[in-house]
């Protein structure tokens, strides 16, 4: 029945993706995080839909009526995203041969890159921003609703094992707690009350569902994110308030094993897993410094025969004693992932580009800080995206997370923000038709 | 059964996004989407957001 449903409601997209690119452009971006083929067991399972709706926006684009209309501000960012995948053509054909996941990571990064460079294109004005915003936080947030649902219900006895597309519980955790400001942002701004308490309820079951993973690098990430959002907020008291209620749910949700695995945060240094990464970490740095400008390629360090040669190689972190591991891991780093993958100019394009994110947000928060009533939107925004960076910046730091995609459209979304207050283009949307007065 | 119907929400929530991005380039309006997607609320001093000032 699920694929009949979404199969039906793939033919009432199709029109609109059809006549109009930016809906394309959206189902596009929504379909490649939604990976809703983790939830279909049928004939739908063998429909590329995300391929379908890039094909479609990239048709539409090359029509001459549309071409014309194309204006193009995509600022630093962009070269940089180009630089990335132009590094990382030259890293993935200089790789060591036979490694598997090579093209096919590089293959996903590209496809990353070219969608983030048509955010310039699409994402001008403040009404497609939050659309784009909201496509998004659905996208993410719709397994979060699912696994929060049965944590919830079961009392705190399910357990989220993560998604194929996003990875393990860990992985899963933080792409989940990297939506939930885009929600708080929703929250706050939309004016339709079904739509504003909606965003809440989908924020609390997606915090259910990080719970429900048992991640303890997601417990830190969370901390982070709730520091970072009250820091941010104009309304202190009640961003702690709210703390204080996930808290109490918390300890009224979560099991006693919750409990004694977040515990052992405390040890991490005799934790064989944790240790474990450390090993993974010395390899990619060994690796990155016998190739530092182009790497070893992507997931080196999980290939066999090269697992073999770097085995035991201290790398940059020889101060640190480690066990002896027998498997090639994976680097559990968005750091060192990068650094083993593409060596160390790849890294400095990585942090750059994680660094743009960041600049972006000051300049916003400068710039719309002096006119809050017209640019406060842009300003709340701007600090629910950073909150995601922090997530991703913290919690990547012991996950191999380097190439997702949220990350890349979260920077590049901070761009197009301030393209929007620096070339303001007419807000196209009708009169408002109702919603809280 | 949940996932079912999750999903279904969620596809037809997403079909409102799109009819609303597909009516902004149109300058037009889907009376009941468009009021779903409003997301004009100004930011305003406390005093002001009561007087429900909104954007024009």
């Amino acid at each position: 029945v699920r694929d009949l449903i979404v199969f039906l409601f793939t033919l009432a997209y199709l029109p609109l993706a059809l006549s109009s690119p930016f809906c394309a452009f959206l189902l596009w971006s929504w379909g490649g995080l939604i990976a809703i083929q983790s939830h279909l067991y049928g004939f739908m399972l063998s429909v590329p839909l995300v391929q379908i709706f890039a094909a479609i926006t990239l048709a539409l684009l090359l029509l001459p009526s549309l071409r014309e209309k194309i204006t193009y501000h995509g600022g630093g960012v962009i070269v940089l995203m180009v630089l990335i995948v132009v590094h990382g053509l030259i890293s993935a054909t200089l790789a060591y041969p036979g490694m598997a996941r090579n093209w096919d990571l590089f293959s996903n990064m590209a496809k990353t890159i070219l969608l983030c460079l048509l955010f310039p294109l699409f994402l001008v004005n403040r009404d497609r921003i939050n659309l784009y915003v909201l496509m998004l936080a659905m996208g993410v947030c719709f397994h979060g609703m699912v696994d929060g649902l049965k944590y919830v219900s079961s009392g705190g006895a399910h357990n989220a094992h993560g998604i194929l597309k996003f990875g393990d519980n860990n992985h899963y955790a933080l792409v989940l707690l990297m939506a939930l400001p885009l929600l708080i942002y929703t929250y706050r701004f939309a004016s339709h009350v079904l739509v504003r308490w909606g965003a809440m309820a989908v924020f609390f079951l997606t915090f259910m569902a990080v719970l429900a993973t048992n991640s303890r690098g997601a417990l830190l990430s969370a901390v982070a994110m709730g520091i970072w959002v009250i820091m941010m907020g104009k309304k202190k008291i009640a961003g702690l308030f709210v703390a204080a209620l996930l808290g109490v749910a918390v300890l009224q949700l979560a099991p006693a094993k919750w409990f004694e695995r977040m515990d052992t945060i405390q040890s991490a240094d005799q934790d064989e897993s944790f240790m474990g990464r450390v090993t993974a970490w010395k390899r990619a740095s060994a690796i990155a410094i016998e190739h530092p400008v182009f790497g070893g390629g992507y997931h080196a360090g999980q290939f066999d025969g090269i697992f073999e040669k770097f085995r035991y190689k201290p790398g940059l972190l020889g101060f640190v004693d480690t066990p002896e591991v027998n498997y090639p891991a994976a680097t559990h780093s968005i750091y060192f992932e990068v650094l083993g993958d593409l060596g160390f100019v790849g890294l400095g394009l990585f942090l750059a580009a994680i660094g743009s994110a960041f600049y972006n947000w000051m300049r916003i928060r400068r710039y719309a800080g002096k006119d809050p009533a017209q640019h406060g939107w842009a300003l709340e925004l701007a600090n629910m995206l950073s909150a995601s960076m922090v997530v991703y910046t913290i919690g990547g730091a012991a996950l191999s997370a380097a190439y997702f995609e949220l990350p890349y459209y979260i920077i590049m979304l901070m761009q197009v923000l301030w393209t929007s207050l620096q070339y303001p283009q007419a807000e196209q949307t009708p009169p408002s038709v109702g919603g809280r007065t | 059964m949940i996932e079912g119907i999750l999903m279904l929400i969620m596809l037809l929530f997403n079909f409102c996004i799109l009819l609303h991005a597909k009516a902004l380039s149109k300058r037009r309006r889907v009376r009941l989407v468009s009021a779903l997607f409003d997301f004009s609320w100004t930011f305003l001093p406390r005093t002001k957001r009561k007087e429900g000032i909104r954007r024009a």
